[in-house]
């Protein structure tokens, strides 16, 4: 079951990340990151992250996509076909760090991953986080800071959205 | 359902599965009558509010299988894709709308214990999941080709975007009181008596619509805003049938059609349950007393009090939407961030105070 849910969401992830990468329109980029996204969601929850999965789920699939979608789909219907000069260059600077993980993955270094012979019994999340967040010894700082960041933006999209007086 | 899957527990994984199957089957079921029901509940509301009879014939009571011929009708009509549309999106966009609504229901307590997954995330995984839909909606107006249907995904986008904040504004302010996600336990925390509480007893919290001023001001923001959220008058812009054709779905037809509609009638009994569990105490018939809902016969009545709850509040959004005119888009826009949102972050924080100082037990006053 587990080994199921966890093949399936990874490769919903990695299909579209490739969806992502290769795919001539824009919108149908948009729309396969989504499904990445999506699948990212899927494999938090299948390691027991209830919260972070909902989380992604909500920010990244029904927040930030559905506005980065609503600006792509604006957009005028162009086609970039990817042959191998476009992609030489990206594609050298990917092999470094393919290779990098590769080799952990192959070798399971137990230094820098550890490898579980079983998922751990998921556990709620969300009251441990609840605590830390607002516990001064834990991450109350940061916690704060990220919200004054995005008090910030806001403001700041605002003040760019707002009407101009026409001089 | 919860006995039934701990029967199977002992049977191995495969038959663990198999049960998750059944709860699928069970789930997919309703999803395909509720809207059966609900339809024709429209159309006579509808008719009722217009002087007219409204599907009269079919099934002899008041045409009450009036819908089953419709939705009969519309599964064997021809599946048209537009030429110039999208094939893969458009084709798979009616799915990914229907399976945000469809998602939801797994975590929906229908009764005391019978759920199908109790998460620890519970309500929260609701906002997530019910966010999806939205995707599929943005992708059929995309990939229709059509500008009407543009249009109205963009509208679909801005509005659910907008009013997602103040539902979950909304719907964080009785948590606030009750200390949990679950949907099992804000139900609880609404019908938590004394110890030795017997058959009947008086509650210490009572339903959480008149625990305090605030939760009843986020009633009735969760109650707006919900009905922006699955796109009903006074908020169906993204439809608008008198300025966008029909809006996002203007180019579906046959089944693919039927599905945003399944979406859109499930979704509106979707938030019309989450409403009655978590405003309306779920399955406890009165505000302030209380009844045990322990054995089998009492979960079966209490199952039907909750129903009863959910689909007085669907008939409520019909009665809304054959009542009140339709916005207009920069109305929307207003409505969801220049009133709920403030009033809902207002509320929020009168309730995290009126928490903190511990008036909780003396409703009514501040």
């Amino acid at each position: 079951m587990e080994g199921f849910t966890f093949y399936f969401f990874a490769a919903l992830a990695l299909v579209g990340s490739a969806m992502v990468a290769l795919l001539p329109r824009l919108v149908h980029s948009a729309f396969a990151l989504v499904m990445a996204l999506s699948g990212i969601a899927g494999l938090y929850w299948t390691l027991g992250a209830d919260f972070l999965g909902a989380v992604q789920l909500l920010v990244y699939v029904g927040g930030i996509m559905i506005l980065f979608l609503y600006g792509v789909m604006l957009t005028p219907k162009e086609s970039s076909r990817w042959n191998l000069q476009s992609i030489l260059f990206p594609g050298l600077l990917c092999v470094l760090p393919l290779a990098v993980l590769l080799h952990l993955g192959w070798t399971g270094v137990e230094a820098a991953v550890e490898f579980l012979p079983t998922l751990p019994e998921p556990e709620p999340t969300t009251k441990t986080m609840g605590k830390w967040f607002l516990d001064r010894e834990k991450y109350l700082v940061p916690f704060e800071l990220a919200s004054i960041v995005l008090l910030v933006a806001l403001v700041g999209s605002v003040y760019l959205a707002r009407r101009r007086k026409e001089v | 359902m919860e006995r039934l899957v701990g029967a199977l527990e002992g049977l191995g994984e495969s038959a663990f599965a198999l049960s998750l199957l059944m709860c699928a089957g069970v789930v997919l079921g309703f999803v395909g009558i509720w809207p059966l029901f609900a339809v024709w509940l429209e159309r006579k509301a509808s008719a009722d509010f217009q002087s007219r009879l409204g599907p009269m014939y079919v099934g002899g009571f008041h045409g009450w299988l009036q819908t089953l011929a419709d939705g009969i009708k519309l599964a064997f009509k021809e599946d048209l894709i537009p030429a110039q549309a999208n094939r893969v999106l458009f084709w798979i966009a009616p799915a990914v709308a229907f399976c945000g609504a469809f998602a939801t229901m797994v975590v929906i307590p229908i009764a005391q214990g019978v759920e199908i997954v109790n998460l620890d995330i519970g309500i929260f995984f609701i906002l997530a999941i019910s966010s999806v839909g939205t995707i599929g909606v943005v992708m059929a107006g995309w990939a229709s080709n059509n500008k009407w249907s543009l249009y109205g995904a963009v509208r679909e986008a801005a509005q659910l975007v907008s009013y997602e904040i103040p539902i979950a504004l909304s719907l964080m302010i009785p948590i606030i009181a009750v200390g949990n996600l679950r949907l099992g336990h804000i139900v609880g925390f609404q019908c938590a008596g004394p110890e030795d509480a017997g058959f009947v007893y008086l509650s210490h919290h009572g339903w959480l619509l008149f625990y305090s001023p605030w939760t009843l001001a986020a009633g009735l923001i969760y109650f707006v805003a919900s009905l922006a959220e699955c796109k009903r008058a006074p908020f169906d812009l993204p439809e608008a049938e008198s300025e966008l054709v029909s809006g996002f779905h203007t180019e579906y037809s046959g089944l693919r059609f039927s599905f945003f509609f399944l979406e859109e009638y499930v979704f509106m009994f979707v938030v019309s349950i989450v409403g009655a569990l978590v405003f309306l105490g779920g399955w406890q018939p009165l505000p302030f007393v209380s009844f045990q809902f322990d054995n089998p016969l009492m979960k079966l009545i209490g199952a039907g009090i909750l129903l009863g709850k959910a689909v007085f509040l669907v008939w409520v959004q019909i009665w809304l939407r054959w009542t009140l005119p339709r916005l207009r888009v920069d109305q929307v826009m207003t409505m969801g961030y220049k009133y709920l949102t403030p009033l809902a972050m207002l509320t929020l924080m009168g309730m995290a105070l009126y928490q903190y100082w511990g008036c909780r037990y003396i409703p009514g006053i501040l």
